[in-house]
């Protein structure tokens, strides 16, 4: 694997890296508290 | 005057195609997680509830025909009239209020056997609801240890609904769960209680508008009418739906007539139930001999003995501590050696280049903080679920309360600021028990401030830095340790006292607990446990720490320099280098320069990055066995441009307050931040920590100097 | 028949019924539903090694409040 090759993937991965964490926080502050056992509670009951 | 109106409801049929949602409740201490755990194995989801910061455990259970069957584990309450953000969400499920839960269709009532009387009181709240009640009576095995006997098939004959004499420790009286359980038909109870006198026609009143205008069923309607007046501070979380504007005139209006009046609702009410218990109680309840001391009573005359007590507490928060220090120093340092056994292979299987010094700098060194943390959490919450199912974690709350409450908090502040010491995040989640709720957020607020054992890496450092000769006299390194442990308490004793008075007012908590028989604790449930949570953290502040390194190394390796400029410089260019540069004028006057800027920076990852930051920044690099001496030497030799050393043994000691005092953990504010559902308060713990270290650390250089250090 | 006095002044060991206390306040309906109500027999087991708070024994169980608490709550020495 040459050098720029590595730069690239290097480079996308923190670009990656970067979104994920916004999406995180932007996500945690619309539905704060919201996890997963929530939505598969919702998918299996739906309106109880 | 309208009578409120009790009609029979019909019990939900139990068909294959629509097994009913199971309900868990219980007292606290009645071993209900017991239970659980043994219906539900590993079939558990734990979360959140939407909006609160309670924990919802929902497990898959099967019948006797081998059908799914759904139990929802209700956080513990005495009373469905909710003092506590757990207990309101009890109330909330049972009463079908929380959109995102479904309503359970029956329920299983445990009760601790040994004090029925006050067990009873809850189970006797949940019959209003008119839903199938099963009754477990757990800990027969302590029932008979006690020299009680209890009828239980009486009981059963009284109330009219199975009651299932059980020993969830031990499995005892399961398989007759689970039968009833997989019941088709459940019996309705025989509740043929009536509302007292006094409130009936309020709770007619209020039963009615709940039916019409929020479609209750009649019995939910009229439990619901009942906890609603006699509900004072009643605790209104997020997530359960409010109530219509015609319902609360109705209230409002019953309880102003009330005021006006004094009626004594409470008594009136409380009494009505307890004489019906009583009655109960007085047919299935028998003692059989003299009750002497029981073995609890025993134990407790030493452990909350004027003088033992104090031994023993003594010992138990020491025997915390080195198990912490001790027990998870081994794991930790085979993890380490490992890390960087996997980073050397990847430099010897990878040409040099970006993605291989990402894979070694940013997500191996990123994984391997995390992973690195793990076993001082599993080891503490093995020590805090130990402590809480034995039954001590009360009676330390119990001798501590007066400490506690001299600053405004309660007993049950103790031992997440106690567990702080290890880690502030495991310290943090085991607020979760404190009920009120600005005490659990000073209890957050405070809690970094308790040094945690990630800074043990920069004191040692620093403390190896101050003296030029080499060998550090054992008992000044101890002295200036405590020193710096003393520092942390006490700032942290002091702004819960400054909250306390200013931004979090409130009334000091009261202190009503009870003090539960000594048990002995249940591993497999403690094993369960700590998985749970070690699993929990690893999500969470796992991808941030790791999505946090990766960031950091490309902060510290870009804009590049040309292949084969010394360490040093390259980072002296990167953006890191140059953030540090930046941040030198604020860092002057603590005595630091653009260097020690990068490393606490750096050290936001994870305090101990700060050692691994040095010694990038300074050059001097410490060997896979951690030594660092060399390290030591490098810092010794680094100077200002003018000359003058930079690490004096003030600036050392600057370095040092100013790590006890600083919040220096990205994962920390992400579990406040989930802890407390809100960015805002993550920030502010941010700033006033970053503020009080900044000005301390100043003060204490500025006022060295000028005293000649 | 004796005075009702505070449940905070009966010495360690004693028993007592519960006589009367406030009918508002902070925690006043909790220590009822814990089972405090008028008639029911209580014993002060013991204080806290720093004198505050203290352990009652109330319907079979053991049960910790502040003097602050208990100063509303009015015994009758038996």
């Amino acid at each position: 694997m040459s050098a720029q090759i590595q730069t690239i993937i290097a480079l996308a991965i923190v670009a990656i890296a970067v979104g994920l964490l916004v999406r995180g926080a932007l996500q945690k502050k619309k539905h704060p508290g919201c996890c997963c056992p929530a939505s598969e509670l919702k998918a299996k009951f739906g309106k109880h | 005057m309208l009578a409120p109106t009790a009609t029979k409801p019909v019990a939900a049929k139990f068909t294959a195609q629509h097994p009913p949602v199971y309900a868990l409740v219980g007292n606290p201490n009645c071993g209900k997680s017991t239970l659980f755990n043994a219906l539900t194995g590993l079939k558990q989801k734990v979360g959140n509830y939407p909006g609160v910061t309670v924990e919802r455990k929902m497990g898959t259970t099967y019948s006797q025909h081998g059908q799914p069957i759904q139990i929802i584990d209700l956080p513990g309450a005495y009373s469905l009239a909710a003092r506590s953000p757990d207990e309101a969400v009890t109330r909330d499920v049972l009463l079908g209020r929380r959109p995102d839960t479904p309503q359970p269709d029956r329920i299983i009532c445990i009760v601790d056997a040994t004090n029925l009387e006050r067990n009873l009181y809850l189970v006797h709240q949940i019959l209003d609801l008119g839903r199938p009640v099963i009754v477990v009576l757990n800990m027969m095995d302590l029932v008979a240890q006690s020299r009680l006997k209890i009828h239980a098939t009486r009981l059963e004959h009284m109330l009219g609904i199975p009651v299932i004499p059980c020993e969830a420790v031990n499995g005892k009286g399961l398989i007759e769960l689970r039968l009833a359980i997989s019941r088709a038909d459940l019996p309705m109870a025989r509740h043929d209680w009536d509302v007292p006198a006094l409130i009936a026609p309020a709770v007619a009143d209020l039963q009615a508008s709940l039916r019409e205008n929020e479609n209750r069923p009649p019995l939910i309607a009229r439990a619901e009418a009942l906890l609603l007046l006699t509900d004072q501070d009643s605790v209104r979380v997020a997530g359960s739906t409010p109530l219509s504007p015609r319902t609360q005139e109705i209230l409002h209006g019953w309880e102003q007539r009330w005021a006006a009046t004094g009626t004594d609702w409470a008594g009136d009410l409380v009494n009505s139930r307890y004489e019906v218990i009583g009655r109960l109680c007085a047919e299935v309840v028998q003692r059989a001999g003299a009750t002497g001391p029981s073995p609890s009573d025993r134990i407790d005359s030493v452990v909350t003995h004027p003088g033992w007590g104090w031994l023993v507490f003594g010992s138990v928060m020491t025997a915390l501590f080195l198990g912490i220090f001790t027990f998870a120093q081994y794991p930790m340092d085979w993890l380490d050696v490992h890390v960087s056994m996997l980073a050397d292979w990847l430099r010897g299987a990878m040409p040099p280049g970006d993605l291989r010094a990402l894979l070694t700098d940013g997500v191996i060194a990123g994984v391997g903080r995390v992973v690195v943390f793990l076993p001082q959490i599993l080891v503490l919450y093995f020590f805090i679920g130990l402590l809480e199912s034995s039954g001590y974690m009360a009676r330390a709350a119990f001798i501590m309360d007066r400490v506690m409450s001299r600053v405004g908090l309660n007993g049950r502040s103790f031992i997440p600021l106690l567990s702080s010491y290890a880690c502030a995040i495991p310290g943090i989640m085991a607020t979760r028990t404190i009920e009120d709720r600005k005490d659990r957020l000073i209890t957050i607020l405070v809690a970094p401030l308790m040094s945690c054992s990630a800074r043990l890496p920069v004191y040692l450092l620093m403390i190896a830095a101050l003296f030029p000769s080499g060998r550090v006299p054992v008992l000044t390194k101890v002295g200036l340790m405590m020193g710096m442990y003393a520092l942390g308490t006490a700032a942290a004793f002091g702004f819960a006292w400054l909250f306390k008075r200013t931004l979090l007012q409130g009334e000091t908590p009261v202190m009503i607990m009870e003090l539960p028989p000594y048990r002995w604790p249940s591993l497999k449930g403690l094993a369960l446990q700590m998985i749970e949570r070690a699993g929990l953290f690893l999500r969470r502040a796992g991808t941030i720490i790791l999505g946090v390194s990766i960031v950091l190394w490309f902060l510290t390796a870009y804009p590049k320099m040309p292949a084969g400029t010394p360490p040093v410089e390259q980072v002296a260019h990167s953006f890191a280098g140059r953030l540090g540069h930046t941040l030198e004028p604020v860092l002057r006057p603590l005595g630091f320069d653009w260097r020690i800027g990068v490393a606490i920076v750096s050290s936001f990852v994870a305090r101990e990055v700060f050692v691994s930051a040095t010694g990038v920044v300074f050059g001097g690099v410490t060997d896979t066995k951690g030594n660092i001496l060399p390290l030591r030497d490098a810092l010794q030799h680094a100077t200002w441009p003018d000359g003058r050393a930079l690490f004096t043994p003030l600036v050392c000691l600057n370095l040092m307050i100013y790590y006890v005092l600083a919040m220096q953990c990205l994962s920390t504010t992400a579990v406040v931040r989930r802890e407390t559902n809100s960015w805002g308060w993550a920030i502010f713990q941010q700033v006033y920590l970053s503020v009080t270290a900044w000005v301390v650390a100043c003060a204490v250089y500025q006022i060295g100097r000028a005293l000649g250090f | 028949m004796a005075t009702p006095i505070k449940l905070s002044e009966l010495s360690i060991g004693a028993n007592a019924i519960v006589r009367e206390f406030p009918k508002s306040g902070p925690a006043f309906l909790r220590l009822r539903e814990m089972g405090l109500i008028a008639g029911t027999p209580v014993k002060l087991v013991r204080c806290a090694p720093l004198g505050d708070p203290l352990e009652i024994q109330v319907r079979g169980y053991h049960l910790t409040l502040r003097r602050s608490e208990a100063d509303h709550v009015l015994v009758e020495s038996t």
